[in-house]
This record gives C-alpha cells, structure tokens and sequence, in this order.
C-alpha cells in the first residue's frame, strides 16, 4: 500500500533507508532505496514529498539503487558516498553532503541502462490536452529550462530527463521526477517558480552548483497518464542569438533522437519501430533562442497556443 | 566481407527480410537487424538493395536494371559509382556477394 511520503515521520524514513526497505512509486517504475545520513534523508523529504511511497519492499521493483560509501574509510573520515545501482558504473565518489546528486545520478543511470520496458531519449518532457511535447538536447542547451517555463503555462511534468516512449504503441510515459537545474538556470528558474520549489543548493559538484524543482502534486497524481507526441524540439539555447525555429524532416529528426536514446542498440528493432512511430504525424523543429521569453514565443509560434 | 564489386563472376544480393525500412521524402531509412544498425540512405543506396532482394545480378545486370528502375542513363549512373555504393552497402551488411563459376 502506498501513501505519500510527507505523512511518515524522518525516522521512520531514515530506519526505511537504512534497512533497504524504503519503495518509492514514480511512473512506470518502482525504485527500491537504501542509503544512510541526513543530506540523503532532508533531500528526499523536502523535494520528494508528495511522492507515493512504501516503507516495505515491493515484490518486483525496476531500479536497486543504494547510496553507499566507496570503502569503509570513507564512511568514517570525510565521509564520502557513491550510487550503486546493481551494476558497474563509472561513478566518481562524493562528499556525502552531496547525497542528492548522487541519488539522482544513480537514478538517470538506473532508468538509462536498465529499465528496457521503454525506449529512453534523453529528453524532456510536458503534456497538455492536446498531446505532449519532446525536448531533446545536450547538456546545457536549455531542456530543463524551458521544461520548467512550460509548467507555468498549462502543461503538465512528464520528465526532465527521458522521453519513455512505448514499445507497444509510441506514446509517451510520465516520470515526472524533480527537475535538475545547473548553474545560471538556479536563479532564472527559482525567479519563475519561487523559493519554496526549489531544493538547497548543492554547491561545487563536478558538475558546478545543482538544484532541484520539486514536482507538483499534480503533476504526480497524472504519473499513470501517457500522452501522444505532438511535437518534437531540438532546443538550443545561446546568449544573445536571434530567436528563429527551423523545422526538421521526420529522417532528420529520428537522426537526432537515436543517439539521444540510452537504450536504443539494447533494444533494436522495437526501438527502431517506437521512433519512427513517434515521428510520424508529429512535426520536428530546431529552435534557437537567448532567453527563455524567446523560447516560450517560439514555442507559442509553432503551437498557436498562447502563453505569453 | 567487403569486395570490390567490379567483377562479371560475381552474382550481387540482398535479403529483405534482414532489414526495415521507412521512407521519408527521398530518405529511407534502414534497421538492419543482425548489426542492430541504422542506415540512412538516399534513394539510389536503397534502390540497390530493394532491386537486388527481388533479383540476385551480376553488377552489368544491375547497371542496366537501375537505369531501368529509375529513367537514368549510364552517365546518370556511372558504373564506378554503383561499385563503390555497393562496396559501402557491402560494408555494412546490407548486400553481399558471392562468385559464380563462368561457363565453358
């Protein structure tokens, strides 16, 4: 049975975690927790806090992930920890301050690698009544940026991270995790949505200043509610560019999202049968832009929903 | 293995059952299922390996086919062009090629 996380008390969580029981229920996957101290405990109730969780282990769970200490040392003196989700992975130890941030971590490459029920495109991903839209870029192209804009005009938080498309069928499956914020995007999006959504910073990482917007409890509660794509964007943020969008032939797009998907050559032929479904009837566009104003006209364009 | 293509006594072929195929404007694009790879070829890449999973030729039969197929001519179509798509087709596993004997 499963029931919201804010209603268990810290140590009830923290015995949870400590015992490897803890099940959080997100989407399509069920993701069995373990890990110790209070940067891992404060994160998970302050940004998880709506989400549906057990404080027993589920029969079946997609993702193992435990946050652990590299070497018994490190668990002691200058305590440090690590994600293990079950299978070798290239993960460079942290403080243990920095628990969020592995946890995350440990949770994209859980998904990324491991969960083959879906094709993964790392992507992000919002819904409205009309069907969903795919944001497909690099790191530091501005996703999770005008991922986090569109919320505020009426679409709904599938993922910041993965287009999970359907190998029955392509449509797209929420995972509406928090959304990872980097560096200068901390501040442009804690101005749109307000301080209270938005997580402590976890500062100096490898990857600079992190933090994350928690998602909303409406977002969670339609975590069952897949959406048809329809539309597909190649954002590019950089500053001082002119706004323009581009639209991209269906070849052109699928050129784009195969490398982008983490699972694709795992899969092969339904892959390549949920990718070209999910192109077809759906336009593609590249969109450059130097603001977020810039990116949400381009997208109000390209829709004819007005936003702004 | 990839070979040269420019030989009489080799007999050209393609199984279709192999690969998928989906066509978007003039690009087909191409899983082929025993590498897990895809390809993206333009029309004349992709009409030699759809001419050559109906009908096994020679690289003559297939010169002539393939201006048949799409109007071309044979300065349209070089044969040494056919040959080096062939070989990267080849190359790929999207065709293959065996020798035959020649007839006394």
């Amino acid at each position: 049975m499963t029931s919201s996380l804010n209603i268990f008390s810290k140590e009830e969580i923290r015995k949870a975690l400590k015992d490897g029981s803890f099940t959080l229920h997100l989407g399509p996957f069920s993701h069995l927790l373990s890990g110790r101290g209070d940067a891992l405990l404060d994160f998970l109730i302050d940004t998880y806090r709506d989400n549906r969780v057990e404080m027993s282990p589920s029969d079946v769970t997609d993702v193992q992930l435990s946050l652990e200490a590299p070497n018994v040392l490190r668990r002691f003196f200058r305590p440090q920890v690590t994600p293990n989700p079950g299978f070798e992975v290239p993960a460079m130890p942290l403080p243990l301050s920095m628990s969020a941030l592995a946890h995350e971590m440990g949770l994209n490459l859980s998904v990324a690698l491991k969960c083959c029920r879906f094709v993964n495109v790392h992507a992000g991903v919002v819904a409205d009544d009309e069907g969903a839209i795919v944001m497909s870029a690099a790191s530091g192209a501005g996703k999770s940026t005008l991922t986090a804009a569109l919320l505020q005009y009426g679409y709904r938080l599938f993922s910041d991270e993965f287009a999970l498309i359907g190998l029955d069928g392509p449509i797209l499956h929420p995972y509406p995790r928090p959304i990872s914020l980097k560096q200068e995007t901390i501040p442009v999006v804690r101005e749109m949505v307000g301080d209270n959504w938005i997580s402590e910073v976890v500062k100096g990482s490898p990857k600079g200043d992190i933090a994350y917007y928690r998602a909303r409890k409406r977002d969670l509660a339609r975590d069952q509610e897949p959406a048809k794509a329809k539309l597909i964007l190649f954002p590019n943020f950089e500053k001082g560019v002119q706004p323009i969008a581009h639209q991209l032939n269906p070849a052109e797009a699928i050129m784009r999202l195969v490398p982008a998907s983490t699972n694709y050559s795992l899969l092969g032929e339904p892959a390549f049968r949920a990718i070209t479904g999910l192109v077809e009837n759906t336009r593609a566009y590249e969109i450059s832009y130097g603001s977020t104003t810039d990116s949400l006209r381009l997208v109000e364009q390209i829709t004819g929903k007005k936003m702004l | 293995m990839a070979s040269s293509g420019d030989d009489s006594s080799q007999v050209w072929t393609s199984d279709s059952s192999q690969y998928l195929s989906v066509m978007y404007d003039d690009t087909h694009l191409v899983y082929f299922k025993p590498s897990g790879e895809t390809h993206f070829l333009n029309f004349l890449s992709f009409g030699l390996i759809d001419v050559l999973s109906e009908k096994s030729l020679t690289i003559d039969g297939l010169h002539e086919l393939i201006q048949d197929r799409f109007s071309l001519t044979a300065d349209d179509i070089p044969k040494s062009l056919l040959i080096s798509t062939l070989a990267e087709l080849d190359l790929a596993g999207l065709v293959s090629s065996k020798r035959v004997k020649e007839k006394l």
